[in-house]
C-alpha cells in the first residue's frame, strides 16, 4: 500500500487541567500521525484522554505543551478566530449526541457550516440537498431534529460534517447513542465514505466491535498511545 | 449571511414565543406611549397651525379678560368704542369683531339649538370676514354682507340630512331663528368639527333684533389686521397702550388680552413641548425597564444555549458570528416590541381622534403620523434591544468551544 502524506501530526502533546490545587494530565506526551485517506480508530477506556485528543485534533482546544500540525499548519499557536476558520473549512465533526441545532430543520442544519464559510445561497441549497440524498433523508429535509429518530439525526449530522468537503472527519463515539442497527448503518456509511471518496476519518470509540471497521487502531491509556489495552 | 442569522435568531425567538412576548412588553409599552403622545401632540400642532393659516399671521387677537380661554366669563367688556380706538392705532389696517350666543332655530317641522354668530360687517369688517371665512370655505351661494338683516349664512352640516335637521337646507330656503325668519344665502364648506360646521352667521343688526341686545357692547373677540410691512409686536404694543390709556389702566392691570398670531402659536407650542418632554421622559423609564428585561432574557438564552454555541463554534462559527447572532436576536426583541408599540400607539391616537370628534366635536385632537415618526420609533426600539443584548452576546461569543460542548 502506497504511503500517503501525513496530514495530522501530534508531537509530544500534553494537556493539563488545573482542578483546584491538583493538576490533572489528560494527555501525557501523545504522539500520533494520521495519513491522508486513512480510517483510524482510537480506542480507550473512559478517562484515557481520547476525547481530549479528539478536541486537539479538531482544533477545539489547544495543547498545554507540544505541537499539533494539520496539513502543515501548526495549530498550537493559533488564536480562537483562526482555529474557528480551520474547523469550519477543514474538519467535519460527528458527535455522540448528534449535536444538531434543535430550532433548525435538517436542511438548515446542514447548511449552517456553509453559512459560516460564506457560501452563496444557491450553492448551499444545492449542496445540502445533494448530501440529504446521500444520507437517504431527502424526504426529511424540512423536519426538525426532534421529529427524527436517533439514527436519522446522526445521518443529518454526518451530512453536516460533509457540508464544506472537509479534509478530515472526526467522529466521537458516533454510535454511542444509537441502537445496534442504526449504529451499524452509521458505521457502514462511514466505511463507504472512506472507500469511495477517500475521506480521512478519525473515530474515537470504546467499543471494539465498532473500532474493528477502521484501517488502523490505536489504543490510548492514561494520555499516551499504548501497544494494547 | 445576514439573512441566515436573522432566520436563526427568529427561529430561536419563535421557539420561546411566550418568553419573547413577555420580554417585549416593556419595550412596547414605552413605544406605545411615545408614539401615541407624539402623534396626538403633533396632530394638535398641525390643527393649530392650520387654524392659524386660515386666519393668517398678520393678525392680532384681542379678547376681553386676561386670557383667551376666559373670554366668555369675563366681567370687562370689549365694545365698539374699543374697536374704534384699535382701528385708529398705528399700523392697524382694519378689524373684525364678533360675538355669539346659542339660539333656537327651526326649519320645516324641526328645531335645534345651535351657536349663532354675528359679525361687524362694516367696510373693514366685511373685508376681513371675506378673507378669513370666505375664500377658504365658501361652498355655495355667498357670504352675508352689511345690510343683510334677514339673511343667514349657514354651514356644512345644514346641507346634510339628519345632521342638524332631518331634511337638508337648500339655498334661499327660510329658517327661523328665535322666532325671526331668515333667508339662507350661502353655505360654508366642511371644516371637520360639529362646532364650526353647525354655526349660523348673521349680521350684527340681526343679532340685536333676535337677542334684544347690542353686539357693539359686548364683543367676544376681535381680529385685527396689521398693515403690510408693519412690525407685529410694535403694533400689538401700540394697541395695548391705546386701550390702556382709554380705560385709565396701569401697565400690567389690563382687563383684556392681546396676542399676535405668532405669540399664540409660540405659547401653544411651548406648552406642547413641555407635555411631550414629560411624557416621553416617563415612557423612557419603561424603555429602560424593557431593555433590562431583554438583557435578562438574553443572559438566560445564552446559558440555555451554551451547548448550541459550542456546536456552532465546532462547525466553524467565529466569535463575531456568535456575537452577531445574539445581537440580532436581542435587536429583534426590541424591534418587534417596537412594531407592536407603534401599531398600538397609532391605534390609540386614532381612537382618541375618533372619540373626540364624536363626543366633543373639536378639530384639535387628531392622529398625526409620518414615516419619520415610525422609523424613529422602530430604530430606537431596535437600538434599545441591541444595546441590551450587547453584554450577553459578548459573553456568548467568548465561550470556550470545548466547555460549551460539554455543557448539558
Amino acid at each position: 500500500m502506497k504511503k500517503n502524506k501525513v496530514i495530522i501530526k501530534l508531537k509530544d502533546v500534553w494537556k493539563t487541567y488545573t482542578m483546584g490545587e491538583n493538576k490533572v494530565h489528560a494527555l501525557r506526551g501523545l504522539n500520533l500521525e494520521v495519513a491522508e485517506g486513512e480510517f483510524l480508530s482510537i480506542m480507550g477506556p473512559s478517562g484515557s484522554g481520547k476525547s481530549t485528543a479528539m478536541n486537539m485534533i479538531g482544533c477545539l482546544d489547544i495543547p498545554s505543551k507540544g505541537s499539533i500540525s494539520l496539513d502543515g499548519t501548526d495549530i498550537a499557536s493559533l488564536a480562537e478566530s483562526d482555529l474557528a476558520q480551520i474547523r469550519g473549512q477543514r474538519i467535519g465533526f460527528i458527535f455522540q449526541k448528534f449535536n444538531l441545532i434543535n430550532t433548525l430543520t435538517a436542511k438548515e442544519n446542514i447548511m449552517l457550516p456553509m453559512v459560516f464559510q460564506g457560501y452563496p445561497e444557491n450553492k448551499r441549497h444545492e449542496q445540502a440537498e445533494r448530501l440529504l440524498r446521500l444520507v437517504d433523508l431527502h424526504d426529511r429535509m424540512d423536519h426538525r431534529p426532534n421529529e427524527l429518530s436517533g439514527g436519522q439525526q446522526q445521518r443529518v449530522a454526518i451530512a453536516r460534517a460533509l457540508a464544506v468537503s472537509p479534509q478530515v472527519i472526526l467522529a466521537d463515539e458516533p454510535t454511542g447513542n444509537l441502537d445496534s442497527k442504526s449504529g451499524g448503518s452509521v458505521i457502514d456509511f462511514l466505511k463507504k465514505l472512506h472507500k469511495e471518496k477517500g475521506t480521512t476519518i478519525v473515530m474515537v470509540t470504546h467499543d471494539a466491535n465498532v473500532a474493528k471497521h477502521a484501517d488502523r487502531r490505536e489504543y490510548l491509556k492514561d494520555g499516551q498511545i499504548v501497544k494494547k489495552l | 449571511m445576514m439573512k441566515d442569522y436573522v432566520k436563526i435568531a427568529f427561529e430561536n425567538l419563535r421557539h420561546r414565543k411566550m418568553r419573547a412576548y413577555l420580554t417585549m412588553i416593556g419595550i412596547f409599552i414605552g413605544i406605545t406611549a411615545v408614539v401615541a403622545i407624539v402623534s396626538l401632540g403633533q396632530g394638535l400642532g398641525v390643527a393649530v397651525d392650520e387654524q392659524m393659516a386660515t386666519l393668517g399671521t398678520d393678525k392680532i387677537f384681542v379678547t376681553p379678560g386676561t386670557s383667551l380661554i376666559g373670554a366668555a366669563s369675563t366681567a370687562a367688556n370689549l365694545t365698539e368704542r374699543d374697536r374704534r380706538i384699535i382701528d385708529r392705532a398705528s399700523g392697524v389696517e382694519d378689524s373684525l369683531a364678533f360675538g355669539f350666543q346659542s339660539a333656537k332655530i327651526e326649519f320645516k317641522d324641526d328645531e335645534a339649538y345651535v351657536i349663532v354668530m354675528a359679525m361687524t360687517l362694516d367696510e373693514g369688517g366685511e373685508k376681513l370676514f371675506k378673507e378669513v371665512w370666505g375664500e377658504t370655505y365658501l361652498m355655495d351661494g355667498r357670504l352675508i354682507e352689511d345690510g343683510d338683516n334677514s339673511k343667514a349664512y349657514l354651514t356644512y352640516d345644514y346641507t346634510r340630512e339628519d345632521k342638524v335637521f332631518s331634511k337638508s337646507v337648500k339655498l334661499y330656503d327660510n329658517i327661523v331663528i328665535n322666532g325671526h325668519s331668515f333667508e339662507v344665502v350661502g353655505f360654508q364648506d366642511k371644516v371637520g368639527n360639529s362646532g364650526d360646521d353647525q354655526t349660523v352667521y348673521i349680521t350684527s343688526e340681526a343679532y340685536e333684533r333676535i337677542f334684544d341686545k347690542r353686539l357693539e357692547d359686548n364683543y367676544m373677540q376681535m381680529i385685527v389686521r396689521v398693515k403690510e410691512g408693519a412690525d407685529m409686536t410694535a403694533v400689538a404694543e401700540g394697541v395695548k397702550k391705546d386701550l390702556r390709556s382709554d380705560r385709565g389702566l396701569d401697565e400690567g392691570d389690563e382687563d383684556f388680552t392681546i396676542q399676535t398670531a405668532e405669540e399664540l402659536i409660540a405659547s401653544f407650542n411651548e406648552i406642547l413641548l413641555i407635555v411631550n418632554v414629560v411624557i416621553v421622559g416617563i415612557a423612557s423609564i419603561s424603555l429602560i425597564i424593557g431593555g433590562i428585561g431583554i438583557m435578562n432574557t438574553m443572559y438566560t438564552a445564552v446559558v440555555e444555549r451554551t451547548n448550541e454555541i459550542g456546536i456552532m463554534k465546532a462547525i466553524g462559527a467565529r466569535n463575531g458570528d456568535i456575537l452577531f447572532i445574539f445581537l440580532i436576536e436581542s435587536g429583534m426583541l426590541g424591534l418587534v416590541g417596537g412594531i407592536i408599540g407603534v401599531a398600538i400607539g397609532l391605534g390609540i391616537s386614532k381612537t382618541v381622534e375618533i372619540g373626540n370628534t364624536l363626543v366633543l366635536g373639536t378639530p384639535y385632537l387628531r392622529a398625526w403620523w409620518s414615516w419619520e415618526l415610525i422609523a424613529a420609533a422602530l430604530a430606537f426600539s431596535f437600538i434599545v434591544g441591541t444595546l441590551s443584548g450587547l453584554a450577553p452576546a459578548y459573553q456568548a461569543s467568548k465561550a470556550q468551544p470545548v466547555e460549551a460542548l460539554r455543557y448539558e
